[in-house]
């Protein structure tokens, strides 16, 4: 009966001592900062690159016509493991639901925003099994007019007294294909300072 | 009885001092909500809606701290369409910023449609 008793109180003080999982509140999120790069990063990033985007008026056409954008390469430079889709994805998103652009998925710098279907639906062509007005027809693929590429940096700096500051870079650029001109960039900086043995990785 | 009647017209004089005092209130634009938290500490005055090359419009407001210390805040535009629907985007998260003593932070957000023909502005003092 003690060791019952002893047994309960362990569990009782184990149970206490985890926290709970919650739901984040992604609208009014209360949670302490973090050395690394999380989501409220990325929205503040994305924010920053969408707000400069349509305050330039660059991909803007009087015409009612919409750009064809393909993804770029984005390049991940920091000590995290972190899908740099995730900052396009909102780039994308945004400039597709304002009918700006529209995302070819037939080519792209990387394998995860092409889609194979595209060149799978080409392989039937001539197999008596599919009905052949229904498999696409050669030269309709639209090639794309800009691509939109980039960087995240991350800069690690020790400070007088131990701290560590990290800097991140996130950088966005759209280049027009036709011509290699840079239609338009944008840097945003996220700086944070942390103890000097708070890993980032 | 004399006494009680210069009392009484020295409250009479303090009254119509105290009626006449004119209170320093912040212009208020019905499109902004400054949250309790900040209370009379931050200001949001000059709020203009412009476009400037672009089709979609740009918020311009300044922020102005009352105070002698550095306030951190947050704020968030919800963008409106012609119908007064909330337009999603993530451009309407919140946003950290921060304004030294006594400074004036003018401030840029632009919608994120060009649908988007109002907006309601929040800001709220920061939270992490």
């Amino acid at each position: 009966m003690k060791k019952c008793l002893m047994g309960l109180a362990f569990a009782a003080l184990i149970a206490g001592c985890t926290t709970p999982t919650t739901r984040i509140d992604l609208r009014n999120d209360r949670g302490p900062q973090v050395a690394g790069l999380d989501y409220r990063d990325v929205q503040y990033a994305a924010n920053e690159m969408l707000q400069s985007l349509f305050r330039s008026g660059r991909l803007d056409r009087g015409d009612g016509q919409m750009y064809v954008m393909t993804v770029g390469k984005v390049k991940n430079d920091t000590m995290q493991r972190f899908d740099t889709d995730i900052l396009t994805s909102y780039i994308t998103e945004e400039l597709m639901s304002n009918n700006k652009v529209m995302v070819t998925s037939a080519m792209a710098a990387g394998a995860d925003n092409r889609d194979e279907m595209v060149n799978g639906v080409r392989s039937v062509r001539g197999n008596a099994e599919f009905n052949q007005n229904t498999v696409a027809k050669t030269g309709q693929l639209v090639a794309p007019t800009h691509s939109v590429y980039g960087k995240i940096i991350q800069r690690e700096i020790r400070m007088d007294n131990g701290d560590k500051q990290i800097e991140y870079y996130f950088q966005l650029r759209i280049v027009e294909l036709a011509t290699g001109l840079q239609w338009w960039q944008k840097q945003t900086l996220i700086g944070k300072r942390t103890d000097g043995r708070t890993p980032t990785w | 009885m004399k006494m009680n009647r210069k009392s009484f017209l020295a409250a009479a004089l303090a009254g119509l001092v105290a009626g006449c005092i004119s209170y320093h209130t912040p212009p208020m634009d019905r499109r902004v909500t400054v949250a309790p938290d900040l209370g009379a500490a931050v200001w949001v005055t000059d709020v203009r809606l412009a476009k400037g090359p672009s089709s979609h419009f740009t918020l311009q407001a300044n922020v102005v701290n009352n105070t002698s210390g550095v306030v951190r805040m947050e704020y968030r535009v919800d963008w409106l369409d012609a119908t007064g629907s909330a337009i999603p985007s993530v451009v309407s998260t919140w946003q950290p910023m921060s304004a030294a003593a006594r400074e004036v932070v003018p401030l840029q957000a632009t919608a994120p449609s060009p649908e988007a023909v109002d907006f309601r502005f929040y800001v709220q003092a920061e939270r992490r």
